[in-house]
């Protein structure tokens, strides 16, 4: 099957040379003027660019050499995406270990429920130092079984044996080539120089673009505890193993003194200057094409026991009762919940706003009646709407 | 028309060539600007994202008055047109400490030799392509800051290496400080 390039690297379209509104004829009068196909080329390779080379990435999960854990845990770390690119064909799952202090046999980390894993690690255990004794690894993993959309993906990273893992980055993989009729690309050849161009080439270019723009979002926040041989532990404070509260009035996940959000309150920021879609509408009202907002959805992994526990999302303030709840029910020893709504990040204020209006998500939990919930993992996913 | 970034995406309508929706320059304009707009800024994925929950998963540092590591991670893949880094972080520094705590993120397109760095951060093992940006803890009162954009030295796509440094500037017990986040995003 054909297949088509992929630019390496991402030039600016500058499209005045070879695109003009107007010329003045012989007469002096102005006269108007096609695009030359020099316009189409650029725009498919630009297209092409913006498919297949800035892939997202999904997750990741550091720890200081104190917070690791030493033994493993299958899994060790949950996480939350949704896998709509469809250029997107495998990931890279990048590790940076320490050689481990515990444990026998051969030692690895990998996908959970998967044989997708790191080479063997199958040194015996030592007393290493950091950060001078830090190694690198990463592995494969395919999209297996072709393309389907699929919103909400749950998975896990598993370490065994003793694997130490200081960090994993999951990145979708860049494309080369990719695959005329099958990925979202713009086949060439496109229109060359006196070829007249003809209705599938804007409109294939259109529909490039807007799929990549509409599926290629990437993540505003995200985040795991640490399981603790593969069962999600339930600690009377906060620690790797879980974000712990007992509260029944709305705290700070982060700092359980805090109750409201502010300029300064701990959350987690976001850079999503002119990522909005529309043109900016101005004003509270949330419009279908406010250019002044980016859509996120918001999930919770977590356990409550004898009673619910509600986790808000709170986005920016340029949106009266910016908020999303996700209720984690009584019972059960972890799993994903959905926020009842989504959150909105403020597309026309700059990275260093540092008033209200800052793109920062406050998350905040409590306890419906006396119990205790545990905050296991967050995912929030930039959405096109 | 020059190149532009700021305009915002906006869907747009099927057209017909040579008919009276022409494909006219202003199609091509929306459609250089859309992929302009997402190559700069809707593409500019975040590279770090950390939450460190107060009590005991907070990043806290001791009263070490030496540049020391206390966060490495695994190399990122940014696009060769990413320039530049944004590095975020909410943090204070331990009510009660003299000295300033001070927050260092690095970034380098070639791995660090980790070859004698024990406590004491030498910038020696970057090579020559390292580049950072700090933020500075200099109240109890919990801030959000924005640090320097950091401009990677480097040509082109690759990988990128970051860690992060802390440094008190007074020793002493309650000379520590926190993160409670940290943010990091390419930019051009």
């Amino acid at each position: 099957m054909a297949t088509t390039s992929v630019p390496k690297e991402f030039i600016a379209i500058d499209v005045s040379g070879q695109s003009r509104p107007w010329y003045k004829d012989a007469t002096g009068a102005f006269r108007p003027m096609p695009a030359k196909a020099g316009a189409i080329g650029m725009l498919a390779a630009g297209g092409n660019y913006i498919g297949g080379r800035q892939p997202r990435l999904l997750f990741s999960q550091a720890r200081t050499p104190t917070q690791v854990s030493a033994t493993g845990s299958d899994p060790l770390y949950v996480f939350s995406f949704d896998d709509v690119v469809e250029n997107a064909t495998s990931q890279t799952w990048r590790i940076l270990a320490m050689p481990r202090s515990a444990g026998t046999g051969t030692a690895y980390a990998g996908k959970e429920s998967s044989s997708e894993q790191t080479e063997d690690y199958t040194t015996a255990a030592i007393t290493s130092n950091f950060p001078e004794n830090v190694f690198y690894q990463q592995f494969t993993v395919d999209r297996a079984g072709g393309w389907t959309a699929v919103e909400d993906i749950e998975q896990g990273l598993s370490t065994f044996n003793g694997y130490k893992i200081l960090d994993i980055a999951i990145e979708e993989n860049p494309r080369s080539f990719m695959t005329n009729g099958t990925d979202q690309v713009i086949p060439t050849p496109t229109p060359g120089s006196g070829r007249e161009i003809i209705e599938t080439d804007p409109n294939t270019i259109q529909d490039v673009i807007h799929a990549v723009r509409s599926t290629n979002l990437g993540m505003a926040f995200w985040y795991s505890s640490t399981c603790v041989s593969g069962t999600w532990a339930t600690p009377g404070s906060t620690d790797s193993s879980a974000i712990v509260t007992t509260s029944t009035s709305f705290v700070n996940i982060l700092d359980q003194t805090v109750s409201a959000r502010t300029a300064t309150s701990p959350g987690i920021t976001a850079i999503v200057q002119y990522c909005g879609r529309g043109e900016y509408g101005g004003g509270t009202a949330l419009l279908d094409n406010d250019g002044a907002s980016v859509r996120v959805k918001c999930r919770v992994f977590g356990a409550s026991v004898s009673d619910d526990c509600e986790v808000k999302f709170i986005g920016s303030d340029h949106i009266s009762g910016n908020e999303a709840t996700a209720t984690i029910t009584a019972g059960g020893s972890g799993a994903w919940f959905d926020a009842d709504d989504f959150i909105y990040l403020n597309s026309t204020v700059g990275g260093d706003d540092a008033t209200t209006a800052r793109n920062k998500i406050d998350i905040h939990f409590k306890m419906n009646s006396a119990g205790t919930a545990y905050v296991y993992a967050l995912a929030g996913p930039i959405n096109y709407f | 028309m020059a190149a532009k970034f700021t305009q915002q995406y906006h869907p747009m309508y099927d057209f017909e060539a040579a008919d009276d929706r022409a494909y006219s320059v202003r199609h091509i304009a929306d459609q250089a600007a859309s992929v302009n707009n997402f190559a700069a800024y809707a593409g500019a994925h975040k590279l770090i994202s950390e939450i460190y929950p107060l009590p005991a998963m907070c990043l806290s540092i001791d009263d070490d008055t030496d540049e020391h590591i206390v966060k490495m991670w695994a190399p990122r893949r940014v696009a060769g047109h990413f320039t530049k880094i944004n590095f975020q972080a909410g943090h204070a520094k331990t009510s009660g400490a003299t000295g300033n705590t001070t927050w260092t993120l690095y970034a380098s397109a070639q791995m660090y030799s980790t070859q004698g760095i024990v406590t004491t951060f030498d910038s020696a093992y970057f090579g020559v392509d390292w580049a950072s940006a700090a933020i500075v803890s200099s109240s109890s009162t919990h801030a959000v800051s924005v640090a320097t954009e950091i401009t990677l030295k480097r040509r082109g796509t690759g990988l990128v290496w970051f860690l992060l440094t802390a440094q008190s500037a007074s020793s002493g017990g309650a000379n520590t400080g926190r993160l409670t986040t940290l943010d990091v995003t390419p930019a051009m």
